[in-house]
Protein backbone atom coordinates (compact mmCIF):
# COMPACT_ATOMS: atom_id res chain seq x y z
CA UNK A 1 0.00 0.00 0.00
CA UNK A 2 2.80 2.74 1.05
CA UNK A 3 4.29 1.28 -2.57
CA UNK A 4 0.97 2.54 -4.20
CA UNK A 5 0.89 5.65 -2.51
CA UNK A 6 4.25 6.45 -3.29
CA UNK A 7 4.01 5.89 -7.09
CA UNK A 8 1.30 8.29 -6.78
CA UNK A 9 1.79 11.56 -8.38
CA UNK A 10 0.12 14.83 -5.75
CA UNK A 11 -2.26 16.30 -7.91
CA UNK A 12 -3.08 20.01 -8.19
CA UNK A 13 -6.32 21.11 -7.96
CA UNK A 14 -6.82 21.67 -11.67
CA UNK A 15 -6.68 18.35 -12.54
CA UNK A 16 -9.60 17.75 -10.26
CA UNK A 17 -11.63 17.82 -13.75
CA UNK A 18 -13.54 14.27 -14.05
CA UNK A 19 -13.18 14.28 -17.80
CA UNK A 20 -10.24 12.89 -19.84
CA UNK A 21 -9.52 12.84 -23.03
CA UNK A 22 -8.14 10.21 -25.43
CA UNK A 23 -7.57 10.11 -29.06
CA UNK A 24 -10.19 12.70 -28.77
CA UNK A 25 -12.90 10.31 -27.23
CA UNK A 26 -14.32 11.58 -23.61
CA UNK A 27 -13.25 8.79 -21.08
CA UNK A 28 -14.42 9.39 -17.09
CA UNK A 29 -12.09 10.05 -14.71
CA UNK A 30 -14.10 10.60 -11.58
CA UNK A 31 -11.79 11.78 -7.97
CA UNK A 32 -12.77 9.95 -5.35
CA UNK A 33 -9.97 11.07 -3.06
CA UNK A 34 -6.20 12.53 -3.27
CA UNK A 35 -5.14 9.34 -4.60
CA UNK A 36 -7.90 7.40 -6.16
CA UNK A 37 -10.02 7.93 -9.14
CA UNK A 38 -13.18 6.21 -10.28
CA UNK A 39 -12.90 5.30 -13.73
CA UNK A 40 -16.13 4.60 -16.63
CA UNK A 41 -15.79 1.12 -15.89
CA UNK A 42 -16.32 1.32 -12.11
CA UNK A 43 -12.96 0.47 -11.58
CA UNK A 44 -10.74 2.30 -8.58
CA UNK A 45 -7.65 3.08 -10.12
CA UNK A 46 -4.31 5.55 -9.28
CA UNK A 47 -2.39 7.87 -12.03
CA UNK A 48 1.50 7.63 -11.17
CA UNK A 49 3.96 10.33 -12.14
CA UNK A 50 5.17 8.56 -15.35
CA UNK A 51 2.97 8.44 -18.77
CA UNK A 52 3.27 6.48 -21.78
CA UNK A 53 3.97 8.15 -25.06
CA UNK A 54 3.23 6.61 -28.40
CA UNK A 55 5.88 7.27 -30.89
CA UNK A 56 8.18 6.64 -34.54
CA UNK A 57 10.60 8.92 -34.76
CA UNK A 58 10.90 12.83 -33.39
CA UNK A 59 10.67 12.10 -29.93
CA UNK A 60 13.28 14.55 -29.14
CA UNK A 61 10.79 17.66 -30.17
CA UNK A 62 7.98 15.70 -28.19
CA UNK A 63 10.34 15.77 -25.11
CA UNK A 64 11.70 19.15 -25.43
CA UNK A 65 8.55 21.44 -26.82
CA UNK A 66 6.71 19.72 -23.15
CA UNK A 67 9.85 19.55 -21.15
CA UNK A 68 9.61 15.88 -20.53
CA UNK A 69 12.19 13.44 -19.30
CA UNK A 70 12.34 9.67 -20.82
CA UNK A 71 12.24 6.88 -18.12
CA UNK A 72 12.03 4.02 -20.66
CA UNK A 73 11.65 2.90 -24.47
CA UNK A 74 9.31 -0.55 -24.97
CA UNK A 75 10.05 -2.44 -28.14
CA UNK A 76 6.83 -1.46 -29.63
CA UNK A 77 8.16 2.53 -29.87
CA UNK A 78 6.05 2.72 -26.41
CA UNK A 79 7.53 5.35 -24.22
CA UNK A 80 7.78 5.99 -20.74
CA UNK A 81 8.28 9.97 -19.43
CA UNK A 82 7.66 12.10 -16.79
CA UNK A 83 7.37 15.96 -16.71
CA UNK A 84 10.31 17.86 -15.39
CA UNK A 85 7.83 20.18 -13.65
CA UNK A 86 5.03 19.81 -11.48
CA UNK A 87 2.22 20.13 -13.77
CA UNK A 88 -1.52 19.18 -14.18
CA UNK A 89 -0.81 15.91 -15.34
CA UNK A 90 -4.25 14.83 -17.19
CA UNK A 91 -4.01 17.93 -18.76
CA UNK A 92 -0.87 17.40 -19.82
CA UNK A 93 -1.66 13.89 -21.42
CA UNK A 94 -4.55 15.23 -23.27
CA UNK A 95 -2.51 18.06 -24.62
CA UNK A 96 0.53 15.79 -26.31
CA UNK A 97 -2.55 12.70 -26.77
CA UNK A 98 -3.73 15.91 -29.35
CA UNK A 99 -0.65 16.79 -31.21
CA UNK A 100 -0.05 15.56 -34.37
CA UNK A 101 3.53 14.41 -33.75
CA UNK A 102 2.39 11.56 -31.46
CA UNK A 103 0.51 8.79 -31.87
CA UNK A 104 -0.97 8.95 -28.59
CA UNK A 105 -0.67 9.84 -24.75
CA UNK A 106 -2.01 7.76 -22.29
CA UNK A 107 -1.30 7.62 -18.18
CA UNK A 108 0.00 4.83 -16.48
CA UNK A 109 -2.26 3.51 -14.37
CA UNK A 110 -1.96 1.66 -11.28
CA UNK A 111 -4.53 -0.73 -10.68
CA UNK A 112 -5.64 -4.14 -9.14
CA UNK A 113 -3.88 -6.99 -10.11
CA UNK A 114 -4.80 -10.58 -8.66
CA UNK A 115 -3.10 -13.93 -8.96
CA UNK A 116 -5.83 -16.64 -10.19
CA UNK B 1 -8.60 -43.83 4.37
CA UNK B 2 -7.22 -40.72 1.97
CA UNK B 3 -3.51 -41.98 4.05
CA UNK B 4 -4.04 -45.41 2.63
CA UNK B 5 -4.97 -44.60 -1.12
CA UNK B 6 -1.92 -42.27 -1.08
CA UNK B 7 0.61 -44.68 0.43
CA UNK B 8 -0.99 -47.59 -2.07
CA UNK B 9 -0.64 -44.95 -5.03
CA UNK B 10 2.84 -44.18 -4.17
CA UNK B 11 3.76 -47.93 -4.24
CA UNK B 12 2.13 -48.72 -7.37
CA UNK B 13 3.99 -45.89 -9.05
CA UNK B 14 7.28 -46.75 -7.59
CA UNK B 15 6.82 -50.30 -9.22
CA UNK B 16 7.79 -50.93 -12.56
CA UNK B 17 6.62 -53.70 -12.47
CA UNK B 18 2.97 -52.76 -13.21
CA UNK B 19 4.45 -51.21 -16.74
CA UNK B 20 3.22 -47.78 -15.33
CA UNK B 21 3.84 -45.38 -18.07
CA UNK B 22 6.09 -43.25 -15.49
CA UNK B 23 8.40 -44.12 -12.60
CA UNK B 24 7.19 -40.79 -10.99
CA UNK B 25 5.72 -41.73 -7.40
CA UNK B 26 2.88 -38.80 -7.57
CA UNK B 27 1.95 -39.28 -11.34
CA UNK B 28 -1.14 -41.08 -9.55
CA UNK B 29 -2.62 -38.04 -7.95
CA UNK B 30 -2.22 -36.47 -11.22
CA UNK B 31 -6.06 -36.58 -12.60
CA UNK B 32 -6.34 -33.23 -14.45
CA UNK B 33 -3.46 -35.04 -17.13
CA UNK B 34 -4.15 -38.67 -17.72
CA UNK B 35 -6.69 -41.20 -16.03
CA UNK B 36 -5.74 -43.34 -13.29
CA UNK B 37 -8.76 -46.30 -12.17
CA UNK B 38 -8.20 -46.50 -8.92
CA UNK B 39 -7.52 -42.68 -8.36
CA UNK B 40 -10.54 -41.64 -10.39
CA UNK B 41 -13.13 -44.12 -8.97
CA UNK B 42 -11.61 -43.27 -4.84
CA UNK B 43 -12.80 -39.75 -5.78
CA UNK B 44 -15.87 -40.24 -7.84
CA UNK B 45 -13.63 -38.59 -11.09
CA UNK B 46 -15.47 -38.14 -14.50
CA UNK B 47 -13.60 -40.66 -16.89
CA UNK B 48 -12.72 -38.17 -19.05
CA UNK B 49 -12.12 -34.99 -16.95
CA UNK B 50 -8.83 -35.28 -17.30
CA UNK B 51 -6.96 -33.45 -21.06
CA UNK B 52 -6.02 -37.62 -22.42
CA UNK B 53 -1.87 -37.02 -22.62
CA UNK B 54 -1.21 -40.46 -22.72
CA UNK B 55 1.14 -41.89 -25.53
CA UNK B 56 1.77 -38.46 -25.92
CA UNK B 57 5.47 -38.43 -27.12
CA UNK B 58 6.28 -34.79 -26.97
CA UNK B 59 7.48 -33.20 -24.34
CA UNK B 60 8.29 -29.34 -24.89
CA UNK B 61 12.19 -29.90 -26.02
CA UNK B 62 12.96 -26.42 -27.51
CA UNK B 63 10.04 -24.37 -26.85
CA UNK B 64 10.72 -21.41 -24.50
CA UNK B 65 7.79 -20.74 -22.13
CA UNK B 66 7.86 -17.28 -20.00
CA UNK B 67 6.04 -17.49 -16.69
CA UNK B 68 4.65 -14.16 -15.29
CA UNK B 69 4.10 -14.46 -11.52
CA UNK B 70 4.58 -13.53 -7.99
CA UNK B 71 7.54 -15.42 -7.43
CA UNK B 72 9.13 -18.82 -7.86
CA UNK B 73 11.23 -21.66 -5.62
CA UNK B 74 13.98 -21.85 -8.37
CA UNK B 75 15.81 -23.95 -7.05
CA UNK B 76 13.02 -26.72 -6.64
CA UNK B 77 14.69 -30.25 -7.34
CA UNK B 78 11.62 -30.35 -9.92
CA UNK B 79 12.22 -27.50 -12.65
CA UNK B 80 15.62 -26.20 -11.29
CA UNK B 81 17.44 -27.32 -14.38
CA UNK B 82 14.75 -25.74 -16.72
CA UNK B 83 14.64 -22.61 -15.79
CA UNK B 84 17.14 -20.10 -18.32
CA UNK B 85 16.87 -17.15 -16.42
CA UNK B 86 14.80 -14.99 -14.32
CA UNK B 87 13.82 -11.38 -13.90
CA UNK B 88 12.36 -9.34 -11.53
CA UNK B 89 9.48 -6.52 -13.41
CA UNK B 90 9.78 -3.87 -10.54
CA UNK B 91 13.68 -3.50 -10.27
CA UNK B 92 14.78 -5.27 -12.98
CA UNK B 93 17.10 -7.60 -10.81
CA UNK B 94 17.07 -11.17 -11.27
CA UNK B 95 15.70 -12.31 -7.84
CA UNK B 96 12.07 -13.24 -7.98
CA UNK B 97 12.04 -15.05 -4.45
CA UNK B 98 8.79 -14.58 -2.63
CA UNK B 99 8.22 -13.69 0.90
CA UNK B 100 5.46 -12.01 3.27
CA UNK B 101 2.21 -12.71 0.74
CA UNK B 102 -0.11 -15.94 1.08
CA UNK B 103 0.31 -16.23 -2.59
CA UNK B 104 4.35 -16.93 -2.84
CA UNK B 105 3.45 -20.73 -3.60
CA UNK B 106 1.71 -19.75 -6.80
CA UNK B 107 4.41 -19.09 -9.65
CA UNK B 108 5.75 -22.56 -8.11
CA UNK B 109 2.60 -24.68 -8.78
CA UNK B 110 2.32 -23.03 -12.30
CA UNK B 111 5.43 -23.83 -13.28
CA UNK B 112 5.57 -27.46 -11.84
CA UNK B 113 2.54 -27.80 -13.67
CA UNK B 114 4.27 -27.18 -16.86
CA UNK B 115 8.01 -28.20 -16.29
CA UNK B 116 7.97 -30.47 -13.62
CA UNK B 117 11.04 -33.29 -15.01
CA UNK B 118 10.92 -37.07 -15.06
CA UNK B 119 13.16 -37.63 -12.25
CA UNK B 120 11.67 -40.14 -10.15
CA UNK B 121 11.18 -37.50 -7.53
CA UNK B 122 7.41 -36.40 -7.59
CA UNK B 123 5.39 -35.27 -10.39
CA UNK B 124 5.24 -35.33 -14.46
CA UNK B 125 5.08 -31.97 -16.08
CA UNK B 126 3.52 -31.76 -18.89
CA UNK B 127 6.05 -30.16 -20.97
CA UNK B 128 9.27 -31.26 -19.01
CA UNK B 129 11.82 -30.18 -21.47
CA UNK B 130 10.55 -26.73 -22.11
CA UNK B 131 12.27 -24.02 -21.31
CA UNK B 132 11.47 -21.68 -18.69
CA UNK B 133 12.01 -17.91 -18.25
CA UNK B 134 10.42 -16.68 -14.92
CA UNK B 135 9.59 -12.90 -14.86
CA UNK B 136 8.14 -11.88 -11.10
CA UNK B 137 5.37 -9.37 -11.41
CA UNK B 138 3.95 -8.61 -7.93
CA UNK B 139 0.25 -9.82 -7.96
CA UNK B 140 -2.76 -9.73 -5.08
CA UNK B 141 -2.09 -5.66 -4.91
CA UNK B 142 -1.82 -2.83 -7.12
CA UNK B 143 0.64 -2.39 -10.14
CA UNK B 144 1.22 0.14 -12.84
CA UNK B 145 0.58 -0.54 -16.49
CA UNK B 146 4.33 0.03 -16.62
CA UNK B 147 5.65 -2.92 -14.49
CA UNK B 148 3.38 -4.98 -16.85
CA UNK B 149 4.93 -3.60 -19.90
CA UNK B 150 8.42 -4.22 -18.27
CA UNK B 151 7.08 -7.89 -18.04
CA UNK B 152 5.80 -8.45 -21.11
CA UNK B 153 9.18 -6.53 -23.09
CA UNK B 154 11.25 -8.74 -21.16
CA UNK B 155 9.52 -11.79 -22.51
CA UNK B 156 9.56 -10.66 -25.90
CA UNK B 157 13.35 -9.83 -25.88
CA UNK B 158 14.16 -13.14 -24.65
CA UNK B 159 12.19 -14.48 -28.02
CA UNK B 160 10.07 -16.74 -26.10
CA UNK B 161 7.44 -18.74 -27.93
CA UNK B 162 4.29 -18.89 -25.24
CA UNK B 163 3.39 -16.77 -22.01
CA UNK B 164 1.82 -18.40 -19.17
CA UNK B 165 -0.49 -15.14 -17.04
CA UNK B 166 -2.00 -16.93 -14.29
CA UNK B 167 -2.82 -13.35 -13.34
CA UNK B 168 -5.30 -10.34 -14.26
CA UNK B 169 -6.72 -6.94 -13.67
CA UNK B 170 -10.59 -6.92 -15.30
CA UNK B 171 -9.45 -3.37 -16.51
CA UNK B 172 -7.14 -3.55 -19.90
CA UNK B 173 -5.34 -0.26 -21.43
CA UNK B 174 -5.09 0.72 -24.40
CA UNK B 175 -1.40 0.64 -24.05
CA UNK B 176 -1.25 -3.30 -22.70
CA UNK B 177 -3.85 -3.84 -25.21
CA UNK B 178 -1.35 -2.62 -28.07
CA UNK B 179 2.00 -4.23 -26.77
CA UNK B 180 0.06 -7.50 -26.72
CA UNK B 181 -1.23 -7.30 -30.09
CA UNK B 182 2.33 -6.38 -30.87
CA UNK B 183 3.76 -9.73 -29.52
CA UNK B 184 0.81 -11.98 -30.79
CA UNK B 185 1.40 -10.56 -34.46
CA UNK B 186 5.47 -9.67 -34.83
CA UNK B 187 6.34 -11.75 -31.64
CA UNK B 188 8.38 -15.52 -32.45
CA UNK B 189 9.84 -14.34 -36.17
CA UNK B 190 6.51 -13.11 -37.05
CA UNK B 191 4.43 -15.58 -36.76
CA UNK B 192 3.35 -14.51 -33.36
CA UNK B 193 3.99 -15.32 -29.43
CA UNK B 194 0.99 -16.93 -27.92
CA UNK B 195 -0.33 -15.40 -25.04
CA UNK B 196 -2.32 -17.74 -22.54
CA UNK B 197 -4.34 -15.76 -19.66
CA UNK B 198 -6.50 -17.40 -16.88
CA UNK B 199 -10.23 -15.87 -16.77
CA UNK B 200 -10.60 -15.30 -13.16
CA UNK B 201 -12.61 -17.08 -10.10
CA UNK B 202 -15.28 -15.28 -9.47
CA UNK B 203 -18.06 -16.95 -11.46
CA UNK B 204 -18.77 -13.86 -13.90
CA UNK B 205 -18.33 -12.20 -16.98
CA UNK B 206 -15.24 -10.53 -17.14
CA UNK B 207 -15.37 -8.45 -20.66
CA UNK B 208 -13.21 -6.00 -19.90
CA UNK B 209 -10.01 -8.62 -18.76
CA UNK B 210 -6.79 -9.51 -20.50
CA UNK B 211 -8.35 -12.99 -20.78
CA UNK B 212 -10.91 -11.72 -23.28
CA UNK B 213 -8.72 -10.31 -25.84
CA UNK B 214 -9.18 -11.62 -28.98
CA UNK B 215 -5.14 -12.01 -29.35
CA UNK B 216 -4.84 -13.95 -26.26
CA UNK B 217 -5.97 -17.57 -25.26
CA UNK B 218 -8.13 -17.60 -22.75
CA UNK B 219 -8.53 -20.13 -20.31
CA UNK B 220 -11.28 -21.13 -18.17
CA UNK B 221 -11.46 -23.99 -15.45
CA UNK B 222 -12.83 -27.34 -15.33
CA UNK B 223 -13.79 -29.73 -12.60
CA UNK B 224 -13.84 -33.43 -11.79
CA UNK B 225 -17.15 -33.95 -13.12
CA UNK B 226 -16.07 -32.83 -16.50
CA UNK B 227 -18.09 -29.27 -16.56
CA UNK B 228 -17.09 -25.79 -16.32
CA UNK B 229 -16.13 -25.26 -12.65
CA UNK B 230 -18.92 -22.63 -11.03
CA UNK B 231 -16.29 -20.35 -10.15
CA UNK B 232 -14.68 -19.88 -13.79
CA UNK B 233 -15.08 -16.72 -14.94
CA UNK B 234 -16.55 -16.29 -18.70
CA UNK B 235 -17.18 -14.05 -21.42
CA UNK B 236 -17.59 -13.97 -25.50
CA UNK B 237 -13.47 -13.77 -25.65
CA UNK B 238 -13.03 -17.11 -23.63
CA UNK B 239 -11.14 -19.75 -25.76
CA UNK B 240 -10.71 -22.86 -24.23
CA UNK B 241 -11.26 -24.74 -20.58
CA UNK B 242 -8.84 -26.80 -18.77
CA UNK B 243 -8.56 -29.02 -15.94
CA UNK B 244 -8.27 -26.48 -12.76
CA UNK B 245 -10.45 -28.68 -9.82
CA UNK B 246 -13.06 -28.05 -7.65
CA UNK B 247 -12.86 -30.27 -4.58
CA UNK B 248 -9.92 -31.62 -6.02
CA UNK B 249 -6.65 -29.64 -6.71
CA UNK B 250 -4.08 -30.07 -9.09
CA UNK B 251 -1.61 -32.00 -7.93
CA UNK B 252 1.90 -29.82 -8.65
CA UNK B 253 4.90 -28.30 -6.81
CA UNK B 254 4.99 -26.46 -4.05
CA UNK B 255 7.32 -23.03 -2.19
CA UNK B 256 9.49 -25.14 -0.16
CA UNK B 257 9.85 -22.85 2.40
CA UNK B 258 8.55 -21.82 5.99
CA UNK B 259 8.34 -25.76 6.41
CA UNK B 260 6.13 -26.41 3.44
CA UNK B 261 6.37 -30.06 1.64
CA UNK B 262 7.90 -29.77 -2.06
CA UNK B 263 4.36 -30.46 -3.66
CA UNK B 264 0.42 -29.82 -3.26
CA UNK B 265 -1.54 -32.64 -3.37
CA UNK B 266 -4.91 -33.14 -4.89
CA UNK B 267 -6.48 -33.61 -1.56
CA UNK B 268 -4.96 -30.79 0.03
CA UNK B 269 -7.03 -28.46 1.79
CA UNK B 270 -5.58 -25.71 0.39
CA UNK B 271 -4.60 -27.37 -2.69
CA UNK B 272 -4.25 -25.30 -5.84
CA UNK B 273 -7.70 -24.79 -7.46
CA UNK B 274 -8.65 -22.19 -10.28
CA UNK B 275 -7.75 -21.09 -13.84
CA UNK B 276 -4.34 -20.32 -12.14
CA UNK B 277 -4.18 -23.89 -12.75
CA UNK B 278 -5.74 -24.44 -15.95
CA UNK B 279 -3.63 -21.60 -17.51
CA UNK B 280 -0.35 -23.93 -17.30
CA UNK B 281 -1.94 -26.71 -18.30
CA UNK B 282 -2.83 -25.40 -21.59
CA UNK B 283 0.19 -23.54 -21.75
CA UNK B 284 2.41 -26.73 -21.15
CA UNK B 285 -0.08 -28.35 -24.37
CA UNK B 286 0.64 -25.81 -26.74
CA UNK B 287 4.11 -26.16 -26.11
CA UNK B 288 4.02 -29.94 -27.66
CA UNK B 289 2.33 -28.32 -30.37
CA UNK B 290 4.82 -26.03 -31.12
CA UNK B 291 7.09 -28.52 -30.65
CA UNK B 292 5.41 -30.91 -33.22
CA UNK B 293 4.45 -28.00 -35.48
CA UNK B 294 7.07 -25.09 -34.66
CA UNK B 295 5.85 -22.95 -37.71
CA UNK B 296 2.18 -23.15 -36.45
CA UNK B 297 1.30 -19.09 -36.33
CA UNK B 298 -0.20 -17.75 -33.21
CA UNK B 299 -3.74 -17.90 -35.58
CA UNK B 300 -3.16 -21.29 -36.91
CA UNK B 301 -2.87 -22.20 -33.13
CA UNK B 302 -6.28 -20.38 -32.23
CA UNK B 303 -7.83 -21.86 -35.28
CA UNK B 304 -6.76 -25.35 -33.77
CA UNK B 305 -7.89 -24.93 -30.46
CA UNK B 306 -11.59 -24.15 -32.30
CA UNK B 307 -11.56 -27.47 -34.37
CA UNK B 308 -9.76 -30.00 -32.16
CA UNK B 309 -11.63 -29.40 -28.47
CA UNK B 310 -13.83 -31.18 -27.27
CA UNK B 311 -17.45 -29.74 -26.80
CA UNK B 312 -17.94 -31.00 -23.09
CA UNK B 313 -20.92 -29.13 -21.00
CA UNK B 314 -24.97 -28.82 -22.13
CA UNK B 315 -24.89 -25.47 -23.16
CA UNK B 316 -25.27 -25.25 -27.07
CA UNK B 317 -21.74 -23.71 -28.89
CA UNK B 318 -22.87 -21.51 -31.69
CA UNK B 319 -20.66 -21.48 -34.34
CA UNK B 320 -18.71 -24.06 -32.31
CA UNK B 321 -18.38 -21.15 -29.10
CA UNK B 322 -20.26 -21.07 -25.88
CA UNK B 323 -19.13 -18.25 -23.28
CA UNK B 324 -18.79 -20.32 -20.70
CA UNK B 325 -16.82 -23.24 -22.82
CA UNK B 326 -15.51 -21.34 -24.93
CA UNK B 327 -14.53 -23.58 -27.90
CA UNK B 328 -14.63 -26.53 -25.59
CA UNK B 329 -12.13 -28.54 -23.28
CA UNK B 330 -8.52 -29.25 -24.02
CA UNK B 331 -7.65 -32.84 -25.32
CA UNK B 332 -4.15 -32.76 -25.89
CA UNK B 333 -3.97 -36.07 -28.44
CA UNK B 334 -6.38 -34.60 -30.47
CA UNK B 335 -4.72 -31.21 -30.68
CA UNK B 336 -1.88 -33.04 -31.88
CA UNK B 337 -3.19 -35.01 -34.25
Amino acid sequence: MLRFIGCLLLITPATLADIYFFKGQEISLQKLDQDRYLNDKGNVVGISDSFFIKQDKELSVILDRYNLHLVKTYSNNLHKVQSKSKTDLLALIEKIDADPLTQYAYPNFIKKIQAR
Amino acid sequence: MRLVLFCCLLLLGCNKKNNLPTPEPLYQEQWAIHYNKLFYEAYNIDPNAHIHTEGVAYTGRGIKIAIIDIGLDINHPEFKDNIIDTINSADGSDDVSCQHSEDCYHGTAVTGIIAANINGYGLRGIAPNAQIIFIKLDLGGYTGDDEILAAFDYAEKMDVDIISNSWGTEHVSPVIIEKINHMATKGRDGKGILLVFASGNEGKEVPDDESMLEAVIGVGASGEDNLRAIYSNFGTGLDIVAPGGYKLGITTTNQRDNGNGAFLMAEDSDGFIGTSASTPIVVAALALLLEKNPQLTRQQVQQRIKDRTDKIGNIEYIEGHNPYYGYGKLNVSRLLE
